[in-house]
């Protein structure tokens, strides 16, 4: 179980990272977080919708009701030029974490 | 008998009281809500149990609420000091009001012929009425729905109602003075004295019940969050 303060701090490039790959509605995000995860991560709805809106109100993602193919309105979101950029500096500074927590329990692993 | 479409509205009700979620950010949960329902009826649960179990996952609109709030502290004060300075608006506006009402009503009873001590006490009554529709009114919550709807048409209708009632009174003494005489004026005044200097004890004390219940509101609020 991952812990609530390290999934609030992951939607957002996740949800870019996401969106980067393509328009997508709420509930299908929540089951592409859910598969990706192997299940691990179980985004809730009363998360996902405010961190969207806040992100749609910085500009970073914009927003388009469509009907799906079942023939329901949804509403779509997608990347926006902000966005991309937005992603890029995510996914510097998650990489800068990844990497620096890599190299400490591999010295570790050295030295024991 | 189970009616998904019935069921849906009935907890879109729920979020009538709670102001903070526009119409599309309830038709976004909505569709979510459908979404949710049909791929549980798919995996074999019923209409009403899909509808249970999506409901339980979704959340009514006092859990959302709280949810939507936490991910957003700044906009629940500036919404906060936005409804403050509203209020304070609406009030202002009603005061003038009230005071044109008396001086309009008063000038009218004595140009009609009717005794100063009998004008005060109808004045005073035709003032409390008045402010009991303003109650009425913000009771129902009618004026957030009425803002929310036709925002630029509100604002402007307080931007002139801000600017043109105050020339309301003063036009209004002027006409006065013409047309009463003066004693008569003292003895009404007396009256309509005592009739605003108690509507204003009362609306003090509504104040202060208003402020007490938002106070415990805003506890509710932070106990959702802590969970």
């Amino acid at each position: 179980m991952i812990s609530k303060e390290l999934v609030a701090a992951s939607t957002r490039p996740m949800l870019l990272a996401i969106l980067a790959k393509g328009e997508s509605y709420g509930y299908a995000i929540i089951e592409q977080v859910r598969d990706r995860s192997g299940g691990e991560l179980e985004w809730s709805e009363g998360m996902l919708y405010p961190v969207l809106h806040r992100l749609e109100n910085e500009k970073l993602i914009l927003s388009s009701w469509k009907l799906g193919e079942n023939g329901r309105k949804r509403k779509y979101y997608r990347l926006s030029a902000a966005g991309t950029k937005a992603l890029e500096v995510e996914r510097k500074q998650w990489s800068t974490i990844h990497n620096t927590l890599t190299a400490i329990w591999e010295t570790k692993a050295c030295l024991s | 008998m189970f009616e998904l479409g019935n069921a849906i509205l009935e907890w879109r009700r729920t979020f009538q009281q709670s102001c903070s979620l526009s119409k599309d950010r309830i038709d976004e949960l909505e569709s979510h809500l459908r979404e949710s329902v049909s791929e549980l009826n798919r995996k074999g649960l019923s209409e009403e149990e899909s509808f249970v179990v999506a409901i339980k996952r979704l959340g009514y609109a006092r859990t959302l609420d709280a949810e939507f709030q936490k991910n957003n502290l700044l906009g629940v004060n500036q919404d906060r000091l936005f409804w403050m300075l509203l209020g304070y608006l609406g009030v202002t506006i009603c005061g003038i009001l009230s005071t044109a009402i008396v001086s309009s009503f008063s000038t009218g009873m004595a140009y009609a012929g009717a005794g100063a001590t009998a004008t005060g006490v109808v004045v005073t009554l035709v003032q409390i009425l008045f402010w009991i529709a303003v109650l009425l009114l913000i009771s129902q919550a009618t004026v957030s729905r009425v803002f929310g709807r036709y925002p630029r048409l509100s604002l402007a209708a307080m931007l002139i109602s801000m600017v043109a009632l105050p020339f309301a009174k003063p036009l209004a003494t002027a006409a006065q003075s013409r047309v009463v005489d003066l004693k008569w004026l003292q003895e009404t005044h007396y009256w309509t004295g005592v009739g605003q200097f108690s509507i204003q004890m009362l609306i003090y004390a509504f104040c202060f019940i208003a402020v007490l219940k938002l106070h415990r509101s805003r506890a509710n609020l932070a106990a959702a969050q802590s969970v």
